[in-house]
């Protein structure tokens, strides 16, 4: 059975625990398994912070689409911003081999969502980023 | 999420209950630096009821490990469950901390 919801958000931190009651009900509805809610939720939270952290040149209060979909055996999330263009899949891996006083933290959010997610896509259209990011359900 | 702190045999022990995003990972870091600050040398974290972990749990617990160097002051992990597991292996949170299977032995370990 699929689904389909849309999530108008603001860019506030405290918005995204709502995204993620929300991945957890559908979850629950069509009985996903906690490896999937686990990296959607993971996935969702780092993009989200990113746009809300370093997507505006402003401190203006702007809109962030979420569509969440449940299709051909796969969650998909679909994050809209009309923050500054910005690719984060372009961003280098950071170095997990580095001793823990060289370690880098920033990247590590990005990295996670790349290698947990099995589809992680990114494009630009009328000056807004669309980062669309998909989990296998099946 | 819920954060409860003991001392056993030594060791400060703190449990995480729960879901350690980015607002559980700023109550952390507030249980954290002032526990190091204050002379400790010997944390275990206790995974066992933790369920999900970001990037914002990650960067304080290397922020606390990084404040117990100079001091040479450890901290280990145990009752890690196999999601959070994963997010240190990719990672590599794993070469850089001890993670054991469970209490006990994080206790017991030197």
């Amino acid at each position: 059975m699929d689904q389909k919801i849309t999530i108008p958000l603001t860019n506030q931190i405290s918005e995204i625990e709502r995204v993620s009651d929300i991945v957890n009900q559908i979850g629950g509805q069509h009985d996903l398994s906690g490896e999937v809610l686990f990296a959607m939720n993971l996935a969702l939270e780092e993009i989200l912070i990113n746009v809300i952290k370093h997507g505006y040149k402003d401190d203006n209060e702007h809109e962030i689409i979420v569509r969440l979909s449940l299709e051909n055996g796969e969650l998909t999330a679909e994050v809209e911003d009309d923050g500054i263009a910005f690719n984060p899949l372009d961003a280098p891996t950071p170095d997990i081999n580095a001793p823990l006083e060289e370690r880098p933290i920033g990247g590590l959010g990005i990295h996670l969502t790349r290698t947990m997610m099995d589809r992680t896509e990114y494009r630009r259209e009328d000056n807004r980023n669309i980062l669309t990011v998909s989990k296998k359900t099946v | 999420m819920e954060i409860k702190e003991e001392k056993l045999a030594g060791k400060s022990v703190i449990h995480l209950a729960g879901n350690l995003d980015i607002n559980a990972a700023k109550a952390l870091e507030d249980k954290l630096v002032p526990l190091i600050e204050s002379g400790e040398k010997n944390i275990i974290i206790d995974f066992d009821q933790l369920n999900y972990i970001s990037s914002s749990g990650l960067r304080v617990l290397v922020f606390a490990a990084n404040k117990l160097l100079p001091d040479k002051g450890k901290m280990d992990f145990c009752g890690m469950k196999d999601h959070i597991k994963q997010v240190f292996e990719i990672t590599g949170f794993l070469t850089i901390f001890r993670i054991f299977p469970n209490l006990a032995e994080a206790i017991s370990a030197k």
